[in-house]
This record gives structure tokens, sequence and C-alpha cells, in this order.
């Protein structure tokens, strides 16, 4: 092969085949020519630009004079690329004429050292990930645990508990007269722990229920009002001793909905019974009822100390308990709102905070509106 | 057992480095009720094939590493459901690579496996010193250990560890297995009792199933 020959060949292989960071600059210091390699590789366009626009940085002064006049000096150029990676280049200047052409190869050791890395990193990331999952399942396990035992044990105290009250309401009824006034107190207070007991007892029951799976709720058309009423009725009496108004205000006809009558009676009865708890006494405590976006929306609202913005959230999670001050005497399992949250979706609703709420708390839920349809639900 | 089209099909992802093909072939046939040891000898045929294209140089060492990666993905994948359709026995494994030995995926896949059918299994991964090995040998008093070697290279630093654990847990069960097996005969377990060779997933769920 003749040296043109061969010239031609190597320039071919260069241009088209080389694995190598190739840069033709002219004089004014813009590339002219790049060869496949450098075009695929680095991002952007690359024509009539100057060499320090699609560079990201140099080991040194990018003085193309000085470099080009030491062409065996092997420099650091790091390239941004089109997969949005710096890549580093190992660079040397040669003069060809007034022109700069520019050699570059990628450092073979520092990527098999990064090769090498990611590959150790990745067996470690694989280990880990291994470790963690089974730890997970292990967490389930005793997650189910923890919801069976306690579900066993509410479900053995109910019965002697719901006797002892059963007995001290008799006994409040029928012994009122033959006991003094300190007897019939010391009654009084077995009745209301016990009463309490039972409460708390539910809320263990209901939560093991959800958290296994085993929860159920029997759906059918009921109007929303009849358990609002129900839950009124209910609270009316502790509303009164703390001269609180319990007001409902319907401002759309609300149609029948799909829904367990008594577990929305539960939700209601959380919510009502939490804000006449969060009130101050003679103020007043406003169920609303409203249609908004194919949903029937019930709003709980109090004039308490109101819930702080991070609270928010966290309030709907089991045994969680806000900061916010309860009348004397109220104890609660923090079991409530997330009982409620678990009943509002498994009716396919959501429960919420209202958020830039000036004064108290507002609690509400929307329940789906379905219309009966030929062949099914809608 | 996974039918070839649909195991080709896998080969082409994993050969194409198509991560997302990949995942929604073997959900496919995770929802078509493929049980996950049948799913794991796929993956073991696949990566050999893909070791074997890469000893005949024709696909780079890049493949191989993305198929490994994402071999790995779908494991974490997997995994999940095997724990939680598992019925424990009293049976423990230490799974592990030898020193030098990278390729940690199918040692991976053995202890599983044994976690599939029951076994409660340590998975200490690639390149595992010695000293590491004896030191959690010592702490968990295992039924059984599993060795995993992929490259030829590796086995006299096999051997070597059989030896060292031999001489301080004579009558430790050993398993071993891998692609470096596959150029040739189990020669380095010849000099010890108690050391079966498993040429694939296969043999190796046989045997569990048989000793229960």
């Amino acid at each position: 092969m003749t040296d043109r020959g061969l010239q031609a060949t190597a320039w071919s292989y260069i241009y088209e085949n080389a694995p190598l960071l190739f840069l033709h600059i002219d004089s004014r210091g813009k590339v002219i020519a790049v060869n496949r390699f450098t075009e695929e590789r680095i991002s952007g366009d690359w024509k009539k630009r100057e060499l320090n626009e699609i560079i990201l940085s140099f080991s040194g002064a990018l003085d193309l004079e000085k470099l080009r006049g030491k062409p065996d000096s092997i420099h650091l150029m790091h390239v941004a690329t089109k997969s949005n990676l710096p890549e580093t280049f190992r660079v040397m200047f040669f003069p060809l004429e007034d022109d700069t052409l520019i050699f570059g190869s990628l450092d073979a050791d520092e990527t098999a050292h990064l090769r090498r890395e990611m590959i150790e990193l990745n067996n470690q990331l694989s280990v880990l990930t291994r470790e963690l999952q089974k730890k997970n399942h292990e967490l389930e396990d005793l997650n189910r645990l923890k919801n069976q035992f306690l579900g066993m044990a509410a479900h053995d105290l109910r019965k002697p508990v719901s006797a002892i009250l059963n007995y001290a309401e008799f006994l409040m009824d029928e012994a009122r007269s033959l006991l003094n006034k300190e007897h019939f107190g010391f009654l009084k207070t077995i009745h209301d722990s016990t009463a309490l007991m039972r409460d708390v007892i539910d809320d263990f029951l209901d939560i093991s229920m959800i958290e296994s799976g085993c929860f159920e709720i029997g759906l059918s058309f009921a109007d929303i009002m009849e358990p609002v009423e129900k839950c009124v009725d209910l609270n009316r009496l502790s509303a009164q001793k703390k001269g609180i108004a319990l007001i409902v205000i319907s401002d759309d006809k609300i149609p029948a909905l799909m829904m367990d009558s008594v577990k929305i009676e539960q939700v209601l009865n959380n919510l009502i019974s939490n804000a006449i708890e969060h009130s101050p006494p003679d103020s007043g405590v406003e169920i609303r009822l409203s249609i908004k976006q194919e949903c029937a929306v019930v709003s709980v609202a109090d004039t308490g100390p109101g819930i702080a913005p991070a609270e928010r959230d966290r309030l709907f999670a089991p045994f969680t308990k806000g900061t916010a001050r309860k009348s004397p005497g109220v104890k609660s399992t923090g079991l409530g709102l997330a009982i409620s949250k678990k009943i509002v979706e498994a009716h396919g609703g959501r429960i919420w905070i209202e958020e830039d709420n000036e004064k108290g708390a507002v609690f509400a839920f929307s329940l789906p509106i379905k219309h009966l349809q030929k062949g099914g639900w809608k | 057992m996974v039918d070839e089209a649909v195991y080709l099909q896998y080969l082409s992802g994993l050969l194409a480095g198509d991560r997302t093909r990949c995942m929604e072939t073997v959900s496919l046939l995770l929802e078509k009720g493929t049980k996950p040891e049948h799913l794991y000898t796929v993956f073991q045929r696949a990566l050999y094939s893909i070791g074997e294209l890469w000893e005949q140089n024709r696909i780079s060492v890049a493949v191989e590493h993305l198929a490994t990666a994402i071999t790995e993905t779908l494991l974490a994948a997997v995994y999940p459901i095997i724990l939680s359709g598992r019925s424990k026995i009293d049976k423990k494994v230490i799974v592990s690579c030898s020193v030098n030995e990278y390729h940690q995926v199918g040692a991976r896949m053995v202890a599983d496996i044994m976690e599939s059918h029951g076994w409660d299994a340590w998975f200490l991964g690639a390149n595992t010193p010695a000293e590491d090995l004896l030191l959690l040998i010592q702490e968990k008093k295992p039924d059984m250990l599993a060795l995993s070697i992929s490259i030829y290279f590796n086995m006299a630093s096999l051997g070597k560890l059989i030896q060292i654990v031999r001489s301080n847990y004579p009558g430790l069960s050993i398993i071993v297995g891998g692609q470096a097996f596959r150029w040739g005969e189990a020669d380095v377990i010849k000099p010890f009792g108690n050391v079966t060779y498993f040429p694939s997933l296969e043999k190796l769920i046989q045997e569990i199933r048989l000793k229960g």
C-alpha cells in the first residue's frame, strides 16, 4: 500500500469507525469537523461553535496556541454527552497549518474501574434488597400475629365487660333508692369506666378486623339523614352539658346512597363526638350536607383549637392523637379516625380535614352517589 | 413448565437489554400461575445461554452485565411471592460465592429456591471472604452450605474454601454448582466427602423435594 493509500485508509477509519474523539478546529477556534464517534457522543450541535461551548471543563487553560505547541502532552477534557452524563477523555492537540486537530480517548482503566465498582455496588444492593424484603415479610407476619392477638383479646374481653356494664346499669336503675349518695357515685364510676372500656374494646376489634383484611360492609340504599339525625340525638346530651348547639344544615337534597348505615353512623358519631369534645363551652358544632362532584359530602365543624397542618395526615393513622386539648375527663384510644377512614374508603369515599379554616377544625367525608340503572349500578 | 416460545421471547428481551419486556413476560407467567421455581429455571437457562454467547465472543461483556442486572431486578420482584407462599421447615442453609467470584445471581437463585421449600437461607453474595463465611457458620449452625462459582478460573479458590470449611466443620453438608462446572467434571470436590455437585436448579429442586 502506498503512503497516500495508507493515509486515506487511516483517516477513513478515524472518521468512520474509531472509538476516538476527533475534532478539527479552525484558526478562529471554531469546530469545523468531527468524526462519527464524536458526533454520536457529544450533545448539541457542534457546527461552527467554539470549542469551549461544547466541552464541560478542561484541565488547565484552554489556550489552543499553547496546547498545539506541545502535541506530546495529554490533557483531561470533560464532554457533555447525549446520555446527559459527562465523560472524560484524555486528549492531545496537534497543529495542522493554522488549524488544530484534537484526538481523545476514553480512559480504559477508569472505565474498567467504574464497571467493577458498579458491579460490586449492584451486588451489594441486591443482597440488601433481599434482606429488606425478608425483614418486611417478617414484620408483616408479626403485624398479622399482633392483629390476631388484639382481635382475640378484645373478643374475649367484650363479653365480661358487657356483663359488668349491664349489671351496673341494672343496679343504677333498680338499687338507686337503697344506696347512699357516695355508694351511688361509686356505682356510676364503675358504669362510666366500663362503658369507656367497652368502647376501647370495640375500637380494638374494629382495627384488628380492618388490618387483617376481614372488615366487611353491607351496602344498601339508604337516606344519609337517618344516621345524621340518630347521631345528633345520641350526642345531644353531652353537647347540652357544655352548652354546645348541634346545628344540621343541608345545602342540597342528597339522594339515597349505597352505604352501610351502621358503619356510616359510626363515622358520624366519631366526628360529632370529637367536635363536641374539642369545642369550648357555649359554642356550636355545625353538621353540613352538600353535593360536590357526584359525591355526597358531610362536614363537621367545631370552634375548638383546630388542627396543626403537620398533624392533618397523621391523625388518620392508628393510635395517633392530636395535640389539641380535649375537654377534661375525655379519653380516647386514637383509633376513631383510623377506623372512620377505613369505613369511608370501603364505601369508595374519602375523608379529610379542611384546610384554610379560620377557626376550629372541619372534618369532612364524601360518599359517591350511585344511580340505579338498568342492568346494575352506575 | 414454561413454553419454549415464551422462553425465547424472554431471552430475546434479555439480550436486547429490554427490562420492561422481560418484566412483562415474567408478570404474564405469574398471572398464568407459573410457580416461582419454574421461573427461576427460565432465568438460569437464559443466563447460561448468555454466558455461552459471551464465551463465544458473540455478545459483549456489557450485554452480559445488563442481562444479570435485569435478572436481579426480576428476582427482587418474584422474591416476595416466594416468601408469602412458603411453609417454614426447621432447616438452615448458608449460600455464598467464593472469594473473587463476582457473579452472585446463581447463588441468589439457590437461596431463594431453598427458601421457597421452607428453608431459612442466608445469602452472603459475591466475593465472600472465608473468615466471614466461617463466622456465619459458627453463628447460624446451618444444616447445609451452598457454594456457587461461575468463572472456571475461580475453581482453585473454591477448592481452598471447601478445604477450610471442611477442616473447621467436618460434618457440614456442602453443595456446589454454577456455570463454571459446565466446562467439565467437578474434580475439585472429589477429595472431600459429603460435597455434592448440582448441575442445575431442577436437580436441586428434585433433591430438596426428595429429602423434604
